[in-house]
């Protein structure tokens, strides 16, 4: 599920994921639905988020960002926005 | 920033927010501003147009990470643009790892380049004559010919006539060499010997002695030591810039263009 754009989410529940990943429960202020993004621990720390912030989500030609506190806590990439973030290894 | 992406439970793919490897920059974990993610983001679909608009399908592009005016310099990092077969723009691009001295060779899209740490979001696109666009588009997609020119020892200021450390602007300038002789170039050496037996030339810093000291004492992604030792203890440090290869490929009057493109405006409203 797509976070509507424009809307509030809030954080509800963090859970470890291996050594360096953590899950981030998300739940919609309005709706009431769930989301669920997998991301590093070490940039999810870095985001300053904890349970109970407000996550905003906000629309790019890209894709849609999340927003916590003005930092950017994760991207949804679009097809657009998949291609313009491509990082892989040049192969040998 | 991290772009790695990793499937989510409910489908959707994520670009987390950290940089795995930057042109020469730790790799501290910051949050970016929805703002400079917006304008990084923008630069990126403005070079895309750029390109389409030119009818490119190689060039060299440049970015500003860091404010070098001081020593007359504009552009800070460049890597080759490429538009593959399966349609997409890449950017081949030799990055430090995470201020080490070690680098590493990657294909990375438009916004990967521009998600770094920016000083200002100009850009700039060096566009080649079609002959050696046609040389360049064949070797940007064969991986294993890229690394022929790639050393994975790094170091910010490696000097261009030697293949103890390389830059990421080196890479570019040995890759560019490589393809100007049609592709018979095959070790950093000869690209090397190519460059000096066709004039280029260089952009010498004046560092004084405390910089280069603390320069080689507290970042393992800066040596000195690959330079002449006459050049190095007068304090003349000559390394490969991005002017100086836009300086150099310009003066062979080979049909080469270059387009600066301003950074785009922050979104008011």
């Amino acid at each position: 599920m797509l976070p509507v754009i424009g809307s509030a989410l809030v954080v509800t529940g963090i859970v470890e994921s291996g050594a360096s990943g953590v899950k981030v429960l998300l739940e919609s202020v309005k709706t009431g639905s769930k989301l669920a993004l997998d991301m590093s621990k070490s940039a999810f720390q870095a985001s300053g988020t904890v349970i109970g912030s407000t996550v905003q989500a906000s629309a790019t030609a890209s894709g849609t960002v999340l927003v916590v506190s003005g930092k950017v806590l994760a991207f949804i990439p679009n097809t657009v926005g998949e291609a313009l973030l491509e990082h892989s290894h040049v192969p040998s | 920033m991290c772009l790695r992406k990793s499937l989510l439970a409910a489908g959707i793919l994520l670009a987390c927010l950290t940089v795995p490897a930057q042109a020469g920059r730790s790799c501290e974990e910051r949050a970016l501003t929805l703002e400079t993610f917006r304008l990084a983001m923008a630069s990126a679909e403005q070079t895309q147009q750029q390109l389409e608009q030119l009818g490119a399908s190689v060039a060299i592009v440049g970015r500003v990470g860091q404010d070098l005016s001081k020593y007359g310099l504009r552009y800070t990092h460049v890597g080759v643009v490429f538009h593959g077969a399966d349609g997409r723009w890449r950017v081949a691009e030799l990055l430090n790892d995470c201020g080490s001295d070690r680098a590493e060779l990657w294909y990375d899209g438009l916004g990967t380049f521009f998600l770094d740490d920016m000083f200002s979001f100009d850009s700039v696109l060096l566009l080649p004559p079609p002959e050696l666009a046609r040389q360049l588009l064949a070797r940007l997609q064969d991986g294993p010919l890229l690394r022929t020119m790639f050393s994975a020892r790094y170091s910010l200021t490696s000097y261009p006539f030697s293949t103890r450390y390389q830059n990421s602007n080196a890479w570019v300038l040995e890759t560019l060499a490589a393809a100007s002789s049609g592709n018979r170039l095959y070790t950093r050496e000869q690209s090397q010997q190519w460059m000096q037996k066709n004039g280029y030339q260089p952009t010498e810093l004046h560092l004084g002695t405390l910089t280069r000291l603390g320069g080689r004492m507290f970042k393992a992604n800066i040596a000195f030591d690959d330079h002449p030792n006459e050049l190095r203890y007068s304090g003349r440090i000559r390394t490969v810039t991005v002017d100086s290869i836009i300086q150099f490929f310009m003066a062979r009057n080979e049909g080469w263009q270059v387009r600066e493109i301003p950074a785009p405006l922050p979104k008011r409203y």
